[in-house]
């Protein structure tokens, strides 16, 4: 009879994760209220206030993490199906240092935070730029990122690849 | 007038010790006073905010907290994940502050439970539950963490795939706190190429005439320890601060006044651990570096030597004696060895002498305390007695 009851209620809870979730935390609540013996509204706004100061707390950290995370950016100048790798292409990111790379080249630097912009310019035969490129690209969560830099020049809209690492 | 000059120098012999054994140690080394100014500088930096949170234990009356350790090992573990997320700069340091608080305050409750058990034994009882967490850390840190602890950094972990490194470098939060605010007193003959923090411009607070070259201020860092003095001394003034203090100085009266003693020494604790917990990750910003295994044990030792070297003792302490020690300590640091070299030809000559004075200081602190607590004791019971030759 037991085990019955048992696996009815486990069922519910498996089909229902966030309901069970909000039961467990209500039934916490009026157990702590129960415990502390002192007058509802005094106890619910003590409470309140102390799950409004973790969740800011929460807040910040994700904010602090969204703004802090360091990415690692490779810049890839390989061929990519039909977009062939650049003869000669200049790439800096957020205004820094500017990176060269060849055809076939491969190279890495790192930016801080949610975006950044990047800017290419790419170079013919004969040394002359025949097109320069801006783009303000969004990493989000992902730690690393490989920029295909003949598919940016070429128009693509999946220029962004997955980290070799 | 012979007792009142006998007690001036009791109560000042280990600062008067320091000062004259560096009188001497200084021209023997052959340091310029720009090279020294520069160091020390760097180390109050380093250092201040750790010392800095003992000093309200010891208002409470429950000594020196060996179990700050207990903060600095949360700090480092807010730390090490920072590292992992790759969360850099001033970002990534709060973000180490925020993830070491709950874990400081976690630990903090349990120290100050314990030593309420305690009564009359912290000292001992702290350093001892310092081994104790240092275990937990271990395990957390040696076995937990790539295993149930998602570690991703390759560079961070053991070759064996779980466990970090004895070492791991904070190349993302180097010295960001210390060069926030980049800032300079130079020589007049200074150059503009020797006004650049990290390469960026730097601005000159004030030019002085007696040396060449420059020296680097961690303005931002110092702007942080003054706000946390002027955080002690308002919360002194506060009526828990009053409360604290009522208890340094008798439990049994405080208690009869209806102060909570166990509550109360167990948030003197509290604010203590998360103190030294932001301490910590203020010293590695500085040193850029995390020992992972070692570093908390070296800041409890360091910080209780330099508050002892400053002049405070078991049951006194104030924020001059913080600056005052840390300034004789790391001046030791600094100067011990060459001069060790200069005058015996051996640097680590220099090195012994310094680690013995340093840590024979706090044997001598604490045996002069306990001497002077048994004095006040007996002239207590002399004046209750009363005059002899009297009726």
């Amino acid at each position: 009879m037991f085990e019955e009851y048992q696996k009815i209620i486990m069922d519910w809870v498996l089909a229902n994760p966030e309901y069970s979730v909000l039961i467990a935390c209500v039934v916490a609540f009026c157990l702590l209220y129960l415990l502390r013996g002192i007058s509802f509204f005094r106890f619910f706004f003590r409470w309140l206030q102390r799950l409004i100061i973790l969740a800011a707390l929460v807040a910040l950290g994700a904010w602090l993490f969204w703004i802090g995370r360091e990415h690692q950016i490779y810049l890839d100048n390989k061929t990519l199906d039909d977009y062939k790798a650049l003869e000669q292409v200049n790439v800096s990111l957020n205004g820094g240092e500017i990176v060269e790379l060849m055809a076939r080249d491969r190279d890495v630097r790192k930016v801080v935070g949610p975006k950044f912009e990047l800017k290419a310019e790419v170079f013919d035969d004969n040394g002359e730029i025949i097109n320069t490129i801006t783009k303000t690209i969004e990493p989000k969560c992902s730690k690393d990122i490989m920029i295909s830099l003949p598919a940016l020049a070429g128009g693509a809209e999946s220029f962004i690849l997955p980290s070799p690492r | 007038m012979i007792r009142k000059l006998f007690d001036v120098i009791a109560n000042n012999a280990v600062p008067a010790v320091f000062i004259i054994i560096s009188a001497f140690a200084i021209p023997l080394s052959g340091y310029s006073a720009g090279y020294l100014i520069q160091e020390l500088l760097t180390r109050i930096g380093r250092n201040s905010f750790l010392i800095l949170s003992l000093l309200i234990p010891i208002m409470a009356g429950m000594g020196l907290n060996f179990g700050m350790v207990l903060g600095a090992m949360a700090g480092q573990i807010g730390l090490l994940l920072v590292c992992d997320w790759g969360v850099v700069g001033i970002p990534g340091m709060v973000l180490a502050c925020l993830i070491g608080t709950p874990i400081a305050i976690v630990l903090g409750l349990f120290c100050g439970g314990v030593l309420n058990r305690a009564k009359g034994r912290e000292m001992v009882t702290s350093y001892i539950l310092g081994f104790f967490i240092n275990g937990v850390y271990q395990l957390v840190v040696l076995y937990l963490m790539g295993w149930i602890i998602p570690i991703t950094n390759p560079a961070m972990l053991l070759s064996r795939g779980y466990g970090v490194r004895n070492a791991v470098s904070l190349l993302g939060i180097r010295g960001v706190l210390d060069n926030l605010i980049p800032a300079v007193i130079s020589g007049t003959t200074a150059t503009q190429q020797f006004l650049s923090v990290n390469g960026e411009g730097a601005f000159i607070l004030c030019q002085l005439p007696f040396f060449e070259g420059s020296i680097r201020i961690p303005l931002a860092t110092l702007i942080v320890i003054g706000l946390f003095c002027l955080f002690i001394v308002w919360f002194r003034k506060t009526k828990l601060g009053q409360d604290m203090r009522a208890i340094g100085q008798s439990q049994a009266v405080a208690d009869s006044a209806g102060i909570p003693v166990n509550r109360t020494r167990i948030i003197a604790i509290v604010i203590s651990t998360v103190l030294a917990c932001y301490g910590q990750i203020i010293y590695l910003q500085n040193m850029g570096t995390l020992n992972t295994y070692n570093s908390h044990d070296q800041a409890g030792m360091f910080s209780i030597a330099a508050l002892l070297i400053g002049g405070a003792s078991v049951s006194r302490a104030s924020i001059a004696n913080v600056f005052v020690g840390v300034i004789l300590f790391h001046l030791m640091f600094i100067v011990a060895p060459v001069a060790g070299k200069n005058l015996i030809g051996d640097a680590q000559i220099g090195e012994y002498f310094r680690v013995f004075v340093s840590y024979g200081i706090i044997a001598i602190a604490l045996v002069l305390h306990a001497w002077r607590r048994n004095r006040e004791k007996e002239a207590a019971r002399r004046s209750l007695r009363g005059n002899k030759g009297g009726n």
